[in-house]
């Protein structure tokens, strides 16, 4: 069974048992029993040593290439003019390289922030009618930008109405209506990229890794 | 916060020693308390002892060099495992087709696997098996299973070395598991 297919059913379990959530049967207590000893296997594997002379040969890769943390000896005499003329073509050659590309970096892959619109709110964090506001650099053939709320998807970009595209960027605007985690993420590929799943946030994110595409996602806004 | 325990104080010991010991007689006491368990964890990724040995050298080395950046001593062991983890899967990106097609390779052994299910299997044989099931996975399960169980890492710790979710890292732990239960039940162990 692949990643992509339908997940077995023991996964939930298995899932559940490492949040050290309870187990909800008995039937399930016995299930566990098994993923638990088969837990204490893989970490009995046996050790692979590595041949023989294998800490010698480590201490003497150490001698000849470690970075010394530290160093008791006198500083070395550099030889300063021609460092000094090396150094300077060095910044000249970065800046006509670099400078031209800054614009393009102007923009980080995502951004989110929240536009006060609604009454404050007295415990802290965002509140209903609060608007998020979401940018993503567009660098690649195939990017998305989605919106979760309590996991489950509630805008989606390009496609959805509030989305703006504007030369390199795609944004967003998104008035929270209602309390609950949200939460945006920037998908990007050099393929086409996964459809999101009924199954919410984390198996979207999941599968989007394992077909090769780039996430990147910020902490989620909670709304009281 | 639970007592430190005899590793713990280990931990600590090489901790100071590699701040402000000798450094050689530091690093030399670190590699040979971590070395077997750096390569076993960089061999299980790799399958190639050589170029396990080579990322468990550079293992410790960035270690020795960026021993200032552990926040807790305590976890000297699971951040080694942690930094063997990144570097080897670095070697496996850099051979991304190759490992594909052992993957694929393995796939198809255990797809063809006929053993008889209730043959009474010795317990090298059932290691054996164990390490043929992991070989199956995908190399992302690999890597999370083996991070989780083998080199004892949190999720939180997972999700630092690999930049993926704790969440992410935990449902593909979710699903590994009963692939390899099914894969050694077929196999004829039962885990």
């Amino acid at each position: 069974m692949t990643e992509r297919g339908r997940p077995h059913p023991d996964a939930e379990l298995v899932e559940r048992l490492e949040q050290e959530l309870p187990a909800r049967s008995e039937g399930e207590e016995e299930t566990r029993a098994v993923y638990q000893r088969l837990i204490g296997r893989i970490g009995d594997l046996d050790l692979v040593e590595p041949a023989p002379g294998w800490e010698d040969r480590a201490v003497e890769r150490w001698r000849r290439e470690a970075k010394p943390r530290r160093t008791a000896k006198p500083p070395r005499r550099v030889p300063w003019r021609p460092m000094a003329a090396v150094a300077a073509v060095a910044t000249i050659a970065a800046l006509v390289l670099l400078v031209p590309r800054c614009g393009d970096r102007e923009l980080p892959a995502l951004q989110v922030a929240v536009e006060r619109t609604g009454p404050p709110n007295r415990q802290g964090g965002a509140a209903i009618g609060d608007t998020l506001r979401a940018h993503m650099r567009v660098d690649e053939p195939y990017v998305e930008l989605r919106v979760y709320r309590d996991q489950v998807l509630v805008a989606r970009c390009p496609g959805d109405d509030r989305c703006r595209r504007d030369g390199a960027s795609l944004s967003i605007g998104l008035v929270m209506d209602g309390p609950g985690q949200y939460e945006a993420i920037r998908l990007s590929s050099r393929e086409p990229l996964p459809p999101p799943q009924a199954t919410g946030l984390e198996v979207d994110v999941l599968t989007a890794r394992e077909r090769g595409a780039r996430v990147a996602s910020e902490p989620p806004i909670t709304v009281r | 916060m639970p007592a430190p325990t005899d590793g713990d104080a280990v931990d600590l010991e090489i901790y100071e020693a590699l701040q402000h010991g000798d450094p050689e007689a530091a690093f030399l006491r670190l590699v040979r308390q971590y070395g077997k368990v750096v390569h076993t964890l960089c061999y299980r990724l790799l399958k190639d002892r050589a170029r396990a040995e080579d990322v468990m050298q550079e293992t410790f080395m960035k270690a020795y060099e960026t021993i200032d950046t552990l926040h807790d001593p305590k976890r000297l062991g699971a951040w080694l495992n942690s930094i063997a983890r990144n570097k080897s899967i670095d070697v496996l990106r850099a051979e991304k087709r190759a490992d594909a097609h052992r993957t694929a390779v393995a796939q198809e052994e255990v797809g063809d696997d006929t053993a008889p299910a209730l043959e009474a299997l010795t317990s090298h044989e059932e290691r054996r098996a164990l390490e043929d099931c992991l070989d199956a996975l995908t190399p992302e399960k690999r890597d999370a299973v083996l991070g989780r169980f083998f080199a004892h890492l949190e999720y939180g710790e997972l999700a630092a070395a690999t930049g993926e979710r704790a969440d992410t890292l935990r449902i593909r732990v979710g699903r590994a598991m009963p692939e390899l239960r099914d894969c050694l039940e077929r196999k004829g162990v039962k885990p």
